[in-house]
């Protein structure tokens, strides 16, 4: 039981960057490989508040997601203006050069050794709240006029910018929200952990989280969900496996990316429509039943 | 003092540029960064080293084995991650993942084999290094550089001056024109393929001779993919000449600020590159279409 | 509809799966179940499964002389994959799923790090072999009650190095380079510079450099202290960055000595394939002993770090002589560990009950090389 509550709220907290990664790249066509710095950024900065400063934790994490808005927004000037194979590299760049900054300032973060001593306040009923409220909030922002602006930029920014949208804007809008997520999702995580260890923040995971986003559905948040929930779960029951774990898994996406290119769900959204749907549908097979009893 | 620097950073820069020159090859054809290519020269690396080094065959033997494992490998990689994507007309993001998940793939297997150890091969040198106007030289750097030259001679022969190298250019220019015209893309996109193998193996196998063959000897790739932005995306040219710079300027980086700090500086030096002049050094002659 | 509850039924599935993993362990009479806690796949795994290895081959030799008491010694693997969040789980995985009574865990501090307060939470008595002493206290000093260590720490090996090298081997300016991304380097640089202040040869501020392990370029970053020519450079690297370092200093003639920690041990010397004749390393096992030596021969090739073999061989057989004395209760097993006194093939090895580490007078062995021949020079602590 124990094993489920730690996997699960992992796998909440990968939820939260993984709404943070679709903004990005699902709904704007934007992929960054540096999204993980921004996660660096939150779990080392809502650490560090709490452990030098002694404010709540509410407040850390607030601060924390501040700054890393800050620094998306510095980021984002020239990413936003650049063509779309650059905003891998300027990411990657700016990625990595954070993860350097956070081991070369050692006597704030620790350098190498990490940051210990942050209290572990994250339980499992909080990463599932998190969790659901990101999802939340990302499922309203592509409801909203923001999120059709998005993909309206995504399939042809020419096209958007001759209706009238300011694609630079929007582009930056999403890439904001997409950092105060995933450093949501930073915070979270050292709170859960205790510890944070410098070596994990790399373009290794970024790209892992726009793997699962493709995995599930490019172009939807159910299936970007789906998909970082299998991809994270997954090497837990294959331990046995050991070695082959990558493998196994390296297979299976490209079966889906060259498969099924839209990923397992395609466009398919879960919304209260369908729910309601698929109930009503039940209930009428139900009442036939007892009818014809 | 300077001028040992400026060897270093040749010497790195050679590698580099072989790299560049593979990761290049792929981004004129199809337009998307092949992040498989780094995974691709650590295969055909240890592929080299268990068939011929560890049996005590000298450098050539090793460089040709490395050079067609590196060869197939991507020929596999090609029909199994990309030829689908390709017919199926998706946005070039889908190659990025890809290529992603069959670079961890290689890797995952090259893991399971070899055992996340690292491994040398033997030396295949007897004096490892010469005394050269007050620099040192490793003997390995050299010959490095000069099969790199060589190698990069042969293909800018290809792609000048013979009819496939024609069917190159013509479908990194615009596939389904060239389709039109009778080339046969699909052949051509293979071929391409191949020869970005093979300099994935030549890269792979010097890599390994000059810092030991580990299964994360791929995260190199990245170097590639930066001098290729630099030279300009679509220039093979200008790759080579990105990856010298890259090279020169790492080391002079690295001498004055000291480790950590040489990478941000080099990210800083890169960005500015792209903003003032996005296309690279070279120029790049495709257009961006609407 | 279909797609929806396709959805649950898959999520489900999954989780139910993880939750029933159950295994027989944890029982009072059943056989003895050992958990290995180890870095099988990432860049420190060589060292991971060399300790594997030692751990797999102690329970070997004790099930052939009929296990413990005549209980049958079970092994169970786990791989941390050099991921903290998958040593957390592969923790939780081996305590409450496989229910293993110890645990040997792995030589890497940061995992350690990670792990240490989840420890807290469970009875399972977890012996590491990661050298730094702040994996085992808590912010406040505490000791973690289940946390031991069965190697020297980061101090007494640091100070040893610097001992030898400034009081035995005459050196006086020493320069120092390091991997300031990995915190076993780092951790063993401090103590090496306060003995060495102590004994009168501080080091130069310019002349302590640390680099990146990422970092292809060893000749430009090397090359200040080549001309400063400083008589020793002190390199606490892992067996990788060592050789490369020691191939650019030998590309870039210089004519002084290196000092490494336990990864200049073999074997350093098959990998490098070169005259290793100016390293001076510490060591923790003496391979001239007829046993050691022996053992060493059987392995050959098949473990990249001999020194992690004999420390997992040795931590394997010291757990099985105390629940052979005390039986398998945790409390038992961790009152009776923290000041055990083993004598093993590493020496003999007793536990400080006030830091859950070996006492300072653990043996340690100076070695160097005559061309690729190990040739021990000095066991501390003196005589």
């Amino acid at each position: 039981m124990a094993l489920f509550i730690n996997v699960l709220t992992q796998v909440c907290i990968t939820l939260v960057a993984v709404c943070g990664i679709y903004v990005l790249t699902g709904l704007t066509g934007m992929f960054s490989l540096g999204s993980a710095a921004f996660m660096a950024i939150g779990a080392y900065a809502s650490g560090l508040i709490t452990i030098k400063l002694g404010l709540p934790i509410i407040v850390s994490f607030i601060l924390a997601i501040l700054m890393a808005v800050v620094v998306g927004f510095v980021i984002g000037l020239p990413v936003v203006k650049l063509r779309r194979d650059y905003i891998s590299l300027v990411t990657l760049g700016f990625g990595e050069s954070i993860a350097q900054l956070l081991i070369q300032m050692n006597y704030l973060t620790g350098g190498a050794n990490g940051l210990l001593g942050i209290p572990r306040k994250v339980k499992w009923p909080i990463a599932l709240a998190s969790a659901i409220v990101s999802i939340t909030l990302v499922a309203m922002f592509k409801r909203s006029k923001y999120g059709r602006q998005c993909i309206a930029v995504k399939s042809d920014e020419l096209a958007a910018e001759a209706m009238g949208i300011d694609s630079s804007r929007i582009k930056m809008i999403a890439f904001l929200l997409s950092c105060a997520l995933t450093a949501f999702a930073g915070c979270l995580y050292s709170f859960y952990m205790g510890y944070v260890d410098p070596g994990i923040f790399g373009w290794k995971k970024s790209a892992d989280w726009v793997i699962m986003v493709f995995f599930g559905g490019v172009n939807s948040l159910t299936g970007s969900i789906f998909g970082a929930t299998i991809l994270s779960a997954l090497p837990q029951f294959m331990r046995s496996l050991r070695d082959y774990r990558y493998v196994v898994y390296a297979v299976m996406v490209v079966l889906i990316i060259n498969f099924k290119p839209n990923g397992l769900l395609g466009e398919w959204e879960l919304t209260p429509t369908h729910i309601k749907e698929t109930f009503k549908k039940i209930k009428n097979k139900f009442n036939r039943n007892s009818k014809e009893s | 003092m300077s001028l040992q620097i400026l060897v270093n950073g040749i010497a790195t820069g050679s590698v580099y540029a072989l790299i560049a020159i593979g990761f290049a090859l792929v981004f004129n054809i199809l337009k998307f960064s092949n992040f498989s290519y780094g995974a691709t020269m650590t295969v055909s690396a240890f592929t080299a080293y268990f068939l011929v080094a560890s049996k005590g065959f000298g450098l050539i033997p090793t460089l040709l084995v490395s050079a067609t494992a590196g060869a197939i490998v991507s020929l596999f990689g090609e029909f199994v991650g990309f030829r689908r994507i390709l017919l199926n007309n998706s946005p070039t993001t889908y190659f990025f993942v890809s290529s992603i998940t069959l670079a961890t793939l290689y890797e995952g297997l090259v893991t399971i084999k070899v055992g996340a150890s690292f491994f040398r091969y033997p030396d295949f040198f007897s004096v490892s290094t010469l005394n050269f106007a007050g620099t040192v030289i490793s003997k390995s750097d050299i010959i490095m550089f000069i099969i790199s030259a060589i190698a990069l001679g042969i293909l800018a022969v290809i792609i000048q001056k013979t009819r496939i190298g024609r069917a190159l250019r013509a479908v990194s220019f615009d596939r389904e024109a060239a389709q039109l015209m009778g080339i046969n893309s699909t052949l051509i996109i293979q071929i391409t393929f191949v020869l970005s193998g093979i300099f994935a193996g030549l890269a792979g196998c010097f890599l390994g001779i000059k810092y030991t063959l580990t299964p994360t000897l791929g995260s190199l790739v990245v170097k590639g993919f930066i001098s290729s932005v630099i030279g300009g995306l679509g220039s093979l040219v200008g790759a080579v000449v990105g990856a010298m710079l890259l090279g020169i300027a790492e080391a002079i980086c690295l001498k004055i600020f000291g480790s950590g700090w040489a990478t941000i500086v080099t990210f800083a030096i890169m960005l500015l590159f792209l903003l003032i002049r996005p296309q690279g050094i070279a120029g790049s002659n495709v257009q961006e279409k609407a | 509809m279909k797609k929806f509850l396709t959805i649950l039924m898959c999520v489900f599935m999954l989780f139910s799966v993880a939750a029933c993993n159950g295994d027989e362990g944890g029982k009072d009479d059943g056989p003895i179940v050992v958990g290995c806690l180890q870095d099988l796949t990432g860049p420190t795994s060589s060292l991971g499964k060399s300790v594997l290895k030692g751990v797999e081959d102690a329970i070997a030799d004790i099930n052939a002389k009929g296990g413990i008491n005549g209980r049958e010694v079970q092994l169970k693997t786990y791989d941390t994959a050099a991921d903290t969040t998958e040593a957390v789980n592969a923790y939780i995985n081996a305590v409450t799923v496989d229910k293993v009574h110890v645990i040997v865990g792995p030589p890497i501090a940061n995992i350690v790090n990670a792990l240490k307060a989840t420890t807290a939470d469970y009875t399972v008595p977890m012996i590491t072999l990661a050298v730094d002493p702040k994996c085992y206290v808590d912010e406040s000093g505490k000791l973690y009650e289940y946390l031991f260590c069965a190697q020297p720490s980061t101090v007494t090996q640091g100070s040893i190095m610097a001992t030898y090298a400034i009081k035995e081997a005459g050196i006086k300016t020493i320069g120092v380079f390091y991997t300031q991304d990995n915190s076993y380097s780092v951790g063993l640089v401090d103590p090496f510079l306060n003995t060495a202040a102590e004994l009168g040869q501080p080091v130069a501020e310019a002349n302590i450099i640390g680099y990146n392990s990422s970092e292809t370029d060893v000749k430009t970053l090397i090359q200040p202290l080549v001309d400063a020519g400083v008589d020793a450079i002190y390199c606490p690297n892992y067996t990788k960055p060592l050789i490369l370092i020691a191939q650019a200093l030998s590309d870039l003639g210089y004519k002084g000595k290196i000092i490494s920690g336990l990864d200049g041990a073999p074997a350093f010397n098959t990998q490098f394939g070169g005259d290793c004749s100016n390293l001076f390393f510490i060591n923790n096992i003496d391979v001239y002993e007829e046993k050691t030596a022996a053992m060493i021969a059987s392995l050959g090739d098949s473990v990249g770090a001999p020194n992690k073999y004999f420390l997992g061989y040795d931590s394997m057989q010291m757990l099985g002589e105390i629940i052979a004395k005390v039986g398998t209760d945790g409390a038992a097993i961790a009152k009776e560990l923290e000041s055990y006194s083993y004598t093993g093939l590493t020496g003999t090895i007793t536990m400080d009950p006030e830091t859950h580490m070996p006492i300072k007078s653990t043996p340690m062995f100076m070695y160097t090389y005559d061309y690729q021949t190990a040739v021990m020079l000095k066991k501390y602590p003196e005589e």
